[in-house]
């Protein structure tokens, strides 16, 4: 069966950079050599000084919940409807940077607002790979 | 004040509808609802076409071509335009566009230009209808939407989420909002909703994405909105009661942080400059016409518009009366909540022309005794980052501007 869910253009940059690593289980931001920030959506440029030597950085994969809804009902993309209920949340990694994503492996009303979390990666198509989050275990904090 | 010769000379605002397969509502399309709202707004300042030399369009939902503005003015019959302007600005249009018309104005540019905005998200054979086109390159393509975002609701969720973890802000208190604005909108023969409903129905309406439930959820509908604007001397010559506009200010994009806080808006700033522009605190205001696509977005804007301390929303609207006969007034025709929010075309337009309504003393049995100022805000587009991007604030005072 055909993935029927939004795709993300994995053909121009940055996004095909980003979305390559994803393929093979890393997740990317961008760090600035010239004003040492840290960004994220990915830009070809540093939104901070303007500089065009910013570099991808490879993210540790660990953070926290910083804030998420439960989506009950598919009312913009109904693709997801097979999903519901599916956790939708902010993502506060340990780099610094908030992402959108998925808290995924548990149920979703045991999510919460500063629960620590961990990078895993969901392959939905043969090319395309969504890293989402799971609660991480107490050993591991 | 910067726009002392400039003032609202006519309003104009069509019926609401939902049309769908299982009701009869009416269906017009977007150049329809543009059409019967300029008619109204003509007809309300008394005023004919050829009077018209500028024309303002809010960017609708509903796809148009590139050079839509034109193609409109061809469409109205609106000739030899000596101005011509869109706004862009998602659910926060209605007060920068109709602040650019008043510059235009202010400075000549134009003597009498209309305001329109209109949208139709719902058709009756397209099942729900609602349509927002895509992004295609941009950040909600390619880092949002692959992780099933459900646009506005879900990313407000993700704000009311915050606000209660936070501060503690409860259900009850944002249903309160809900509750009064319902109660407003019965008395606003332009509103689709027409009966109330008590806090457990709010309460219980249904889950979209927790913590926001139906009756969170902006009510869309189709519909058209127009605003007139003149000099002065030509709303004399008119016989309009005419209104004015106090001071603005806008922030758009108000905040890039690498943390930024989901629970602070622009309005602060937007605020910030539209009281220091006219002069004038907060406690001045005789109502709010507060932009409310979501409970919980009045309720931060009642505390970034110095109403409530921040995080204090919640308490604040627990003790405060909002209703038209109470201490604040807020949304006082039921706010689009109630009324309804025609796409992003007509989006914040309810605000401004109940504002009018209320300073020219036309409110009806909802009118708020001796109106003198009110605030009028638009806040619309998602970011990233935390929750919306155009941020507008707008003061209106009875009469000419002095």
């Amino acid at each position: 069966m055909s993935y029927e869910k939004p795709l993300p253009d994995r053909d121009s940059e940055p996004h095909a950079t980003f979305w390559s690593a994803c393929d093979e289980g890393r997740l990317l931001i961008q760090s600035c050599p010239d004003c040492e920030s840290v960004q994220f959506f990915p830009r070809t440029w540093c939104r901070f000084c303007g500089s065009n030597r910013i570099e991808w950085v490879e993210a540790e994969g660990t953070g926290d919940v910083h804030t998420y809804t439960i989506v009950r009902r598919a009312t913009e993309l109904p693709s997801f409807t097979d999903e519901i209920p599916y956790v939708v949340a902010y993502v506060e990694l340990e780099e610094g940077v908030r992402i959108c994503t998925n808290v995924v492996d548990c149920e979703p009303d045991t999510v919460e607002s500063g629960m620590a979390v961990e990078l895993t990666f969901d392959r939905v198509t043969d090319e395309l790979a969504l890293p989402k989050f799971r609660p991480r275990k107490a050993t591991d904090r | 004040m910067p726009l002392e010769n400039v003032v609202v000379a006519g309003i104009g605002e069509t019926e609401k509808s939902r049309p769908s397969r299982n009701n009869d509502q009416p269906y017009h399309d977007l150049e329809e609802y543009f059409w019967m709202a300029a008619d109204r707004t003509l007809e309300d300042a008394g005023v004919g076409i050829d009077d018209v030399d500028g024309l303002g369009v809010a960017r609708s939902s509903t796809p148009t071509p590139y050079r839509y503005p034109m193609m409109l003015a061809e469409t109205l019959g609106l000739e030899d335009l000596s101005w011509v302007t869109a706004s862009d600005h998602c659910g926060g249009q209605a007060i920068p566009l109709v602040v650019q018309a008043a510059q235009a104005v202010e400075t000549g540019v134009a003597e009498t230009v209309l305001c329109l905005g209109a949208d139709t998200p719902k058709h009756p054979e397209k099942g729900s209808g609602e349509i927002f086109p895509g992004d295609p390159r941009g950040f909600k393509r390619n880092y949002q939407e692959p992780f099933g975002m459900q646009g506005a609701n879900a990313q407000l969720a993700m704000v009311q989420r915050r606000h209660m973890d936070q501060y503690g802000t409860t259900i009850e208190q944002l249903g309160s909002i809900y509750v009064t604005q319902r109660e407003h909108a019965t008395r606003n023969p332009l509103a689709y909703f027409d009966e109330p409903v008590g806090l457990e129905e709010y309460r219980t309406s249904g889950m979209i994405a927790d913590p926001i439930r139906l009756f969170d959820c902006v009510l869309p509908v189709n519909a058209g909105f127009g605003c007139l604007l003149t000099t002065p001397e030509r709303a004399a010559e008119l016989g309009v009661d005419p209104v004015s506009i106090a001071g603005f200010g806008h922030s758009h994009n108000p905040e890039v942080a690498e943390r930024p806080a989901f629970t602070e808006m622009g309005i602060e700033a937007a605020g910030r400059r539209a009281f220091e522009m006219a002069g004038l605190e907060p406690d001045v205001m005789d109502f709010l016409q507060i932009y409310d696509d979501y409970p919980i977005v009045e309720l931060m804007q009642l505390e970034e518009l110095g109403y409530a301390d921040r995080g204090e929303g919640g308490p604040f609207v627990e003790r405060t009366d909002l209703s038209v006969e109470g201490e604040l007034p807020l949304n006082t025709g039921g706010g689009q909540l109630c009324v309804g929010q025609a796409g992003v075309g007509g989006a914040s337009f309810v605000q401004l022309l109940e504002a009018v309504r209320q300073l020219r003393g036309d409110g009806g049995d909802r009118q708020v005794p001796n109106a003198e100022r009110g605030l009028v805000t638009g806040v619309g587009g998602g970011q990233y980052g935390k929750n919306l991007t155009a941020h507008s604030v707008a003061i209106l005072q009875r009469g000419v501007g002095a």
